[in-house]
């Protein structure tokens, strides 16, 4: 039961659709012989070209399923809302939260599409995040070195670990190869 | 057997919603595989076809419960149906299929793979052919009770699960697209004709067509080629006929729309096929097949046709052969040998008093037009051999290429109109072509004592230019020389001026050729596809 596709040309009209199908299984031969080779029945093609329509796949039909099992259940009020709304799917949002916001984003919402579009967004305020420290850093003045390597000056970060808002740092040595540059 | 399936089936459901993806699913995987799901040829096909059959129900009955009976609208708008068990079915498939694995060398692996999604495709289209033929026609109109949407659901997540970009799959990905080509060719519209807006949906969605047209070495063009001629095939006689209902209109558009996107993305493509899809669109498909002939290959530049005195002649493109990708010389047959004869030394002395009984369809009082635009294509191709290195214009008259074409105007009226399209379908981007087919245009257009080679010359040169755009830049090319040039004399003619409405058709026509608006772009195709 394989299947084949003809690669013959089909530069006249002669060939088609009976020999098309002729090739698949006894089958279908049968039902392809059933297909009238003068087009006068096409009564018959546009009655099921009408049924095809009324059921046209629409968009909803070739998105994928959205399926949320929240990580850790808890009993909330059913008015509460019990998926996260598609808006979070949609970069553009991204553009309009806070800064705090987006870093609860990163920090909090590990390996899923809103902790690239938080991330995306940080880059694109001029946030760089540093590997090692799992921290981003901002440029708070021009760096007062500059070499291949690293960079060194003044920087705005953000403490996520203790107090959960930005601080300054001073005289702070950014090693390039803590950069992460693979997002884009 | 079936209760096994439906145990197997309800086993990876539990285990899906709660773990897909994870080790667990893995064993699944491999239990599954030691009880020959794969491996055994019957097993295997018995698994997948009851499978199919039971998530195929399974996905129908969510929607009857969901819809009040008397109440159900016709449109399927907002109706959504529960695709949750079809889409841990496809689930399970594609895993089965990335992780199959008999042994052997990597290449044995990948060819293991690629028969085991060939047999669960071919598993698919079977079960989808008979469940159709089953319930065709019951409740026919008001009730239809057949619904493409759980198959169309099936089939689109293993093209977008196999197609992905993946390590195991990548090495065999253009297997995996020739695999869904073949599937999707055997339930073309002419077979399946109420899965033709899925079909649709199918073979344009970006993770199969562009895939298959992306793959090194064109190696996936003959498949896509194939796919839209069954498409077009399926369109003619309808389109052919001018009433259109509803659903025609709206799988009409939706052709549109593929081609406008392949014009845009792909231009190389539709060019290099321009005969063979030419022979499928009807000859009243004037914009469909603009749109195919004005695409050119991306890169090109094409010199504005209402640049006063453009001289085509000194174009340094007409030197080149456009690229032809479509079978020339299949449909002419057993003509060729006397054909080729004809053209090397005008032997069979009668070839061309007998030429035109043989462009007839055998048996038929109907002319084929597909062997008149190969004809028409294949004498241009020796034309341009034979008057390489010379003044095309000059030497056009008293080559056996030119008794042939002008032999195709003694045709009647429906005769000659094909043969005319046939011309015209070579007047496209600068090449080789364009130059050789626009020049025999005029030279038909200026020899001929009737007046009425004159009129369809004109009209056909006119029909394809009145529609909106594209327009292909030869034929534009081809019109302003017609109408500019003192030589052919065409406003002395009395069908420019035979009714009000052609004359202002012409005025206009003319109007916007001769004196170019300083922002106009009139041709279009390849990156600049705007509308």
């Amino acid at each position: 039961g394989g299947l084949s596709l003809e690669s013959t040309e089909r530069g006249s009209r002669s060939g088609s659709p009976n020999d098309s199908a002729a090739a698949i299984s006894p089958n279908q031969q049968q039902r392809s012989n059933s297909v009238p080779s003068n087009f006068d029945a096409t009564a018959s093609y546009l009655g099921a070209l009408n049924e095809s329509f009324l059921h046209c796949p629409s968009n909803a039909d070739s998105e994928r399923q959205r399926t949320y099992t929240p990580r850790n259940p808890y009993p909330t009020p059913s008015s509460y809302p019990s998926v996260p709304s598609p808006i979070f799917d949609n970069p553009a949002v991204f553009e309009k939260l806070g800064t705090d916001c987006l870093f609860f984003i990163f920090y909090y919402a590990q390996g899923t599409y809103q902790q690239y579009l938080a991330a995306r967004e940080l880059k694109k305020q001029s946030w760089r995040y540093h590997k090692k420290y799992m921290t981003w850093f901002q440029r708070h003045e021009e760096p007062k070195v500059t070499t291949d390597e690293y960079e060194q000056g003044t920087y705005v970060y953000f403490d996520y670990e203790t107090g959960w808002c930005q601080r300054i740092k001073s005289d702070f040595r950014f090693e390039y190869s803590f950069l992460e540059d693979s997002l884009h | 057997m079936k209760q096994q399936v439906t145990f197997l089936l309800d086993n990876w459901m539990r285990i899906h919603s709660e773990a897909a993806g994870t080790e667990k699913a893995l064993q699944y995987i491999q239990l599954l595989q030691q009880n020959g799901i794969g491996k055994n040829e019957d097993q295997t096909e018995r698994f997948f076809r009851l499978s199919t059959e039971l998530v195929v129900e399974a996905v129908l009955k969510n929607a009857v419960n969901g819809e009040s009976g008397a109440l159900k609208e016709l449109s399927t708008q907002g109706k959504a149906l529960n695709y949750g068990v079809m889409d841990a079915y496809a689930k399970l498939v594609s895993l089965l299929i990335r992780h199959m694995n008999g042994g052997g060398t990597m290449e044995q692996v990948a060819t293991q793979r690629i028969s085991l999604l060939n047999k669960v495709l071919g598993v698919t289209v079977r079960t989808l052919m008979t469940d159709y033929e089953k319930n065709k026609g019951e409740g026919h109109g008001a009730n239809p009770r057949w619904d493409q949407r759980p198959w169309f659901r099936l089939l689109l997540n293993l093209v977008i699960d196999l197609n992905s970009p993946s390590p195991s799959l990548d090495p065999i990905s253009f297997g995996i697209l020739s695999v869904f080509g073949s599937a999707f060719h055997v339930v073309q519209p002419l077979v399946v004709p109420g899965f033709a807006f899925a079909w649709l949906e199918l073979v344009s969605h970006r993770m199969f067509l562009s895939n298959l047209l992306l793959v090194k070495g064109q190696k996936g063009w003959g498949i896509a080629h194939q796919l839209l001629i069954d498409l077009f095939l399926f369109l003619e006689p309808h389109l052919r006929k001018i009433e259109l209902t509803d659903a025609m209109k709206h799988l009409y558009k939706g052709t549109l729309r593929v081609l406008l996107v392949l014009l845009h993305d792909f231009p190389a493509f539709l060019a290099g096929y321009h005969l063979s899809f030419c022979n499928v669109i009807p000859e009243n498909c004037v914009q469909l097949r603009n749109l195919v002939l004005s695409a050119f290959p991306k890169g090109m530049v094409l010199p504005d046709p209402f640049t006063p005195n453009l001289k085509i002649d000194l174009l340094p493109e007409i030197s080149r052969s456009p690229v032809i990708l479509s079978n020339v010389t299949g449909p002419l047959g057993g003509m060729r040998v006397d054909l080729d004869g004809y053209l090397k030394n005008r032997q069979p002395a009668d070839f061309v008093s007998a030429l035109l009984p043989r462009l007839y369809k055998d048996g038929k009082n109907e002319i084929d037009a597909a062997r008149v635009n190969s004809l028409v294509l294949y004498v241009g191709i020796q034309a341009i051999a034979r008057l390489q290195n010379t003044q095309i214009a000059h030497t056009l008259a008293h080559t056996p290429e030119m008794e042939i074409l002008q032999k195709l105007m003694e045709f009647d009226d429906r005769g000659r109109y094909i043969s005319l399209n046939a011309i015209a379908n070579q007047l496209r981007y600068p090449s080789s072509h364009t130059h050789y087919y626009s020049c025999v245009m005029l030279f038909l257009f200026s020899e001929a004592s009737d007046e009425g080679v004159k009129e369809q010359v004109t009209r056909v040169l006119l029909e394809r230019l009145i529609v909106h755009r594209p327009h292909p830049w030869g034929l534009l090319i081809t019109f302003i020389e017609l109408i500019k040039n003192q030589r052919y004399q065409f406003w002395s003619h009395p069908f420019t001026r035979c009714a009000t409405e052609i004359e202002k058709v012409f005025e206009s026509v003319a109007r916007s050729c001769l004196s170019p608006p300083s922002h106009r772009s009139a041709t279009t195709g390849g990156g600049d596809m705007s509308q």
